[in-house]
């Protein structure tokens, strides 16, 4: 595994950057370092086309390897996470069997790609950007998969507990599905700007597709340090050698 | 000396009089309608290209524009839009002719099925008979037949429940299909499909023909709707193209909508709460010193737009309307529905959330 990794994104990287505090320090340890753009120092990320000072500076003191992306990945949970004052659903278009609620209304899938794309367009910018500032490889993390238990979301609702009450967490199988079109708009834009697309890790979905228990944080949408365990797993056989 | 039948005419009877002295943005050709449209009354558009512009109007003048499907609040007014969300009263896409007209209410009805009923091309399912109704078409066989069976419930919802349909007549030139009979919007192999000329051939609707369609639809719409009013009106947008290769594409225009035109006046003169509303008039009068076109010689500018509106507020409901701002539609509506409060205190909300985590990952 390569000696330095720069990680630059949102609060998924916390599960990453929990588990790597975790692991045991050692030689077979990679130097990891993180830019949280959570982090006010980096609003905005983007300055004249490109990432801010802020950004650059960090991406220079790490001298990373390797770089990571784990921008964005909840934009699908904002529209889809609780229920919509007018339901709806829609038919996945690379699962079409999976069942549709036609109780409610049922939205084209372009319709939802194209305001997922639309809320995610700032973050394929700042993934552009990143592209562009480091060489060799940049490899972006897909968003965990839904948690499938509504008790666990209404348990660990956090700062979404007056909003659960009043609207309740929507079915689990529309947060699958806007999550595969969400990752299904990631995954294209990897492809155009050459960054390799690091999917969920083995073990980490459940037969449905979501997000196992061992993987869930006590709160509404994120894996957490077990589950960020696997992302490190993972990523680490991707670039060739075990992570421990 | 005895008197003539002009004599007593009223001033729209002469042109000195309702078009040469008259300011051009006050010309009138509407004269009375013959009935009026009430504020609740509930008014369906369907049509070609120039009926998008019906809607709107309706809505500016405070029309009761019925939507019998509806944009979700999640997809911004330009992504709407471009799905073909309230463009016309139901996503029908552009309706043409008489026979398209006609073919979808039998279709919403299941007393017409198609034989090319789906073009399939990569993965991408379109709708022979709206083939641009959103981008990419449908991206499953599956949402393509749930979205077909509401939007026929729609329309029936719609057609039973419609006070006054409006329908803008564009082309009598059409592409149907040699097996049934079904006519396509475009030909195929324009926008999704394949033209094949075993398949398919080309038509030019009669007068006869057009008359003989509007009339069908008319007597089945009022035989699920009995009171529903009907206007016709006439696109004055010309062909983009003929398909008659022996005919000058301007000449073709004029035939096509002198048949409608002729067409539209049988069926209003010969069918009670059925009128003729003279939009083509407006537009191609030239006594706007043609202003009423784009540069394209096609398009119809705003200004045209809104003499049409002015007339038929006038006509149908005695609204004087000042002339409309041309400015665009605004992006999204203001902010207050719950669909919109709900939006933002999610986005609000998952900003807070993720950055929770982020500076206290735990």
């Amino acid at each position: 595994m390569p000696g330095r990794i720069f990680v630059m994104g949102h609060s998924h990287a916390c599960a990453l950057e929990a588990a790597h505090k975790r692991r045991v320090p050692g030689a077979q340890v990679p130097e990891m370092r993180f830019a949280l753009l959570n982090d006010p120092q980096f609003e905005p990320p983007m300055a004249e086309g490109g990432l801010c000072p802020a950004l650059l500076g960090e991406l220079r003191a790490a001298a990373a390897e390797v770089h990571v992306s784990v921008l964005g990945g909840n934009d699908h949970s904002i529209i889809g996470m609780l229920n919509h004052p007018q339901r709806f659903d829609f038919v996945l278009p690379e699962a079409p069997e999976l069942p549709v609620d036609e109780t409610c209304e049922i939205l084209p899938a372009g319709l939802l790609r194209g305001e997922l794309a639309r809320r995610v367009a700032p973050h394929l910018a700042v993934l552009a950007a990143y592209r562009a500032a480091v060489p060799g490889r940049l490899v972006h993390i897909e968003s965990p998969p839904p948690v499938p238990s509504a008790a666990h979301i209404q348990t660990y609702p956090g700062i979404f507990k007056d909003m659960i009450a009043a609207y309740g967490v929507s079915p689990a199988l529309l947060r699958y599905k806007l999550w595969r079109l969400h990752s299904a708009l990631y995954r294209e834009a990897c492809a155009r700007l050459g960054v390799a697309f690091l999917g969920v890790p083995a073990g980490m979905q459940d037969a449905q597709g979501m997000m196992v228990e061992a993987g869930w944080n006590p709160d509404p949408t994120h894996g957490n340090p077990v589950y960020g365990a696997h992302v490190l797993e993972k990523l680490a056989a991707s670039l060739g050698e075990p992570a421990r | 000396m005895s008197g003539n039948p002009y004599q007593n005419l009223p001033d729209h009877a002469f042109w000195r009089r309702a078009v040469a002295q008259v300011a051009p943005g006050a010309v009138d050709p509407a004269v009375q309608a013959p009935f009026m449209i009430a504020p609740g009354d509930a008014v369906f558009t369907a049509g070609s290209c120039f009926a998008q512009h019906i809607g709107p109007m309706l809505r500016a003048i405070q029309f009761n524009f019925l939507v019998a499907e509806a944009a979700h609040p999640l997809a911004s007014a330009a992504l709407a839009h471009s799905f073909n969300y309230d463009v016309f009263s139901a996503r029908t896409g552009n309706i043409y002719t008489a026979r398209q007209l006609l073919q979808l209410f039998r279709r919403a009805y299941g007393n017409f099925s198609p034989a090319e009923d789906v073009w399939e091309t990569d993965g991408q399912f379109i709708d022979p008979f709206r083939p641009q109704i959103q981008p990419g078409g449908f991206l499953s066989r599956r949402e393509f037949e749930i979205d077909r069976a509401r939007h026929f419930a729609a329309l029936r919802r719609a057609f039973e429940t419609l006070d006054v349909l409006v329908f803008t007549l564009g082309l009598t030139e059409a592409w149907r299909s040699r097996a049934d009979g079904a006519v396509f919007p475009l030909c195929p192999g324009v926008a999704g499909g394949t033209f094949d000329a075993a398949r398919h051939e080309f038509h030019n609707f009669t007068v006869a023909e057009v008359v003989e369609d509007l009339s069908c639809f008319i007597d089945e719409l009022r035989g699920v709707n009995h009171g529903c009013r009907v206007i016709l009106t006439v696109s004055p947008v010309p062909l983009v193209a003929t398909a008659r290769a022996d005919t000058h594409v301007l000449a073709a225009t004029i035939y096509s909508k002198s048949v409608l035109r002729v067409a539209a006046e049988m069926v209003a003169q010969g069918r009670p709460g059925v009128a003729y509303f003279p939009s083509y008039e407006i537009i191609t009068g030239r006594f706007d010193g043609g202003s009423y076109f784009a540069g394209d010689r096609r398009s119809v500018t705003g200004v045209g737009v809104a003499h049409v509106m002015r007339v038929f507020a006038r006509c149908y409901a005695n609204i004087v309307v000042a002339p409309p701002p041309e400015a665009p539609p605004p992006e999204a509506p203001p902010p207050g529905t719950r669909s919109e409060v709900y939006m933002h205190q999610m986005e609000d909300l998952m900003r807070v959330h993720c950055d929770e985590v982020a500076l206290d990952p735990g």
